[in-house]
């Protein structure tokens, strides 16, 4: 238990500068909640002032921000360096890492950010949408098989969007802003429109898009599984033949 | 595994570092290098433990249809950073399963990891990576643990298996015994070979003021399987194994110096961070793989 404690408390020291400034000033009250042996507790005490602690902390964020850059890449660019900055930083803060598993890290990550944005803390018109979009492919992406039309015409009680399919709804053209983040060019000159982009599995890692018309995203974006289809339909605003369409083609199911 | 194993091993020359901006890089220039060292874990997803092994790794199919394509020209070796055989807290015997199945698959004659730990359960309860590589204290303890740890590994996967000396920018006090006698315990206890990299060596020497042939002196230099080179970059007073372009002059001094005792030595690799690369550019790379191969030559 001993070598297991100390391990996590050096871990601890690494990911939190606080922690290092709190162990420094006061070691035993901070190490309290570690069990450890006398010489692991004035190995740690040490090391709360070790130098050497302030560069493994920036290499602990440069791999926990490259799980960001990796799985998230075009969120990265639509925050650009500041934004990220500031997004990541109070993130980290509130959030140690919970998870070595790239996907998860990201979904937490974007459960902050839309909160942020719920709450007006932060404000950026293209993050959620791009954000969407980018944790929907990497969900979608490790799909275990690829989306397949289902056989049935009959509509659904309570509709919902196929498993293995996702609806981003966008706020701008998502086509524009793609392009925009893909060549680096400003996203300041995409006027704001509704539209609604399909991403579905396609097998072996691949993810197909597709915008739809907005008449068809309402509808999908309706189709959460607890509405009936005259609710989904209300909610919607369009007339049951749409709902009957999206069924024949295979997006949504009971 | 005994000394003959390792020495029985195929001298296979210089090797390249794998990495993924270097995929054109490794097929048009299949000549500047003898083998490919590859970091298994980047050719699958660990879902995490739980499920079954088979469920567990979900392998990227278009990677490792490439890797297959250039094992048909050079050989390939595995480098793990999964193992993370350090951890106090957990052994992740299904990793090392999962290694036996690539070893099978593809016949790399050796394999190696991290003299680290950098996951652990974290107090939250999850598994986590601190995503550095940390180092374990060098007591007579966390040896008895590693030797546990190296002969499950050995009996696990039937070819020699290697750890590689650690950079560490904290130095833990009070420890039992210094890096060169724990690295020499370690292999002696278990037979298993060291993938010694100069550059990690070069580094700790910088940071913490020692000269690296006070280590590389007291070091079982017969143990020394494979040698990886880089380069690094200094930030705020401190030196850095960044993997950024060429390797310093000064640790190819040492390369030169030590080859002579490292009678089994199999491969020196060069390694380098793939987003270096675009800015680096593919001559420089293609040097450091020459100079590499002059030196190993001039061995021979």
């Amino acid at each position: 238990m001993s070598l297991q404690d100390f391990q996590r408390a050096l871990s601890d020291l690494v990911m939190s500068p606080g922690l290092r400034t709190r162990v420094a000033e006061a070691p035993a009250e901070s190490l309290a909640g570690y069990e450890l042996s006398d010489q692991e507790h004035r190995r740690l005490t040490a090391l709360a002032r070790d130098p050497g602690l302030r560069t493994g902390t920036i290499i602990h964020r440069a791999s926990r921000l490259a799980m960001l850059s990796n799985t998230v890449p075009r969120t990265c660019r639509v925050l650009g360096s500041r934004g990220l900055k500031e997004l990541v930083h109070a993130y980290w803060s509130e959030h140690p890492p919970q998870s070595m598993l790239y996907v998860q890290e990201a979904s937490r990550f974007a459960d902050y950010a839309f909160a942020r944005l719920a709450a007006g803390t932060f404000e950026n018109p293209f993050l959620r949408e791009v954000l969407e979009m980018e944790l929907g492919i990497l969900i979608l992406s490790r799909a275990e098989r690829a989306w397949e039309r289902l056989v049935g015409t009959e509509i659904p009680e309570r509709p919902r969007l196929h498993p293995f399919c996702r609806l981003v709804a966008f706020r701008h053209d998502p086509d524009a802003v793609i392009q925009a983040l893909d060549t680096g060019r400003p996203l300041d000159g995409i006027t704001a429109a509704e539209h609604f982009l399909l991403l579905s599995a396609a097998g072996a890692g691949r993810v197909t898009q597709q915008p739809v018309k907005v008449e068809q995203g309402r509808m999908l974006a309706a189709c959460d599984g607890l509405r009936a289809m005259e609710e989904v339909c209300a909610v919607a605003g369009v007339a049951q033949e749409v709902l009957g369409a999206v069924v024949v083609a295979g997006l949504v199911v009971a | 595994m005994t000394t003959d194993r390792i020495a029985d091993l195929p001298k296979l020359g210089v090797g390249l570092s794998y990495q993924g901006t270097l995929q054109g890089f490794v097929l048009d220039n299949l000549a500047s290098f003898d083998f490919l060292e590859v970091i298994p874990d980047v050719f699958w997803v660990d879902q995490g433990r739980g499920p079954e092994r088979s469920e567990r790794y979900r392998e990227n199919r278009d990677s490792v249809a490439y890797l297959s394509r250039v094992m048909e020209q050079r050989p390939v070796i595995c480098h793990s950073v999964g193992l993370s055989i350090g951890s106090a807290d957990y052994f992740d015997t299904a990793h090392v399963e999962q290694i036996a199945d690539w070893q099978a698959r593809f016949g790399f004659p050796w394999h190696s990891d991290h003299l680290s730990f950098n996951r652990l359960e974290h107090a939250s309860g999850h598994a986590i990576d601190v995503g550095v590589t940390m180092p374990v204290p060098y007591d007579e303890a966390v040896l008895d643990l590693l030797c546990e740890r190296v002969d499950h590994v050995q009996a696990t996967v039937p070819v020699p298996f290697l750890l590689e000396n650690n950079v560490y920018y904290f130095s833990i006090p009070e420890q039992e015994m210094g890096e060169a006698e724990f690295l020499n315990r370690l292999t002696a206890r278990t037979g298993c070979g060291l993938l010694l990299d100069l550059h990690n060596v070069y580094t700790n020497g910088r940071n913490h003021g020692f000269d690296p042939r006070e280590l590389l002196d007291r070091l079982d230099l017969t143990r020394v399987v494979e040698i990886h080179l880089g380069g690094g970059m200094e930030m705020d007073g401190t030196y850095l194994d960044a993997h950024s372009g060429p390797c310093p002059p000064e640790v190819w001094t040492l390369l030169e110096e030590i080859l002579p005792r490292t009678p089994n030595v199999c491969g020196v690799v060069f390694e380098m961070f793939g987003n270096y690369f675009p800015s680096v550019g593919p001559e420089p790379l293609r040097q450091e793989l020459r100079r590499a191969r002059e030196i190993l030559d001039r061995r021979a």
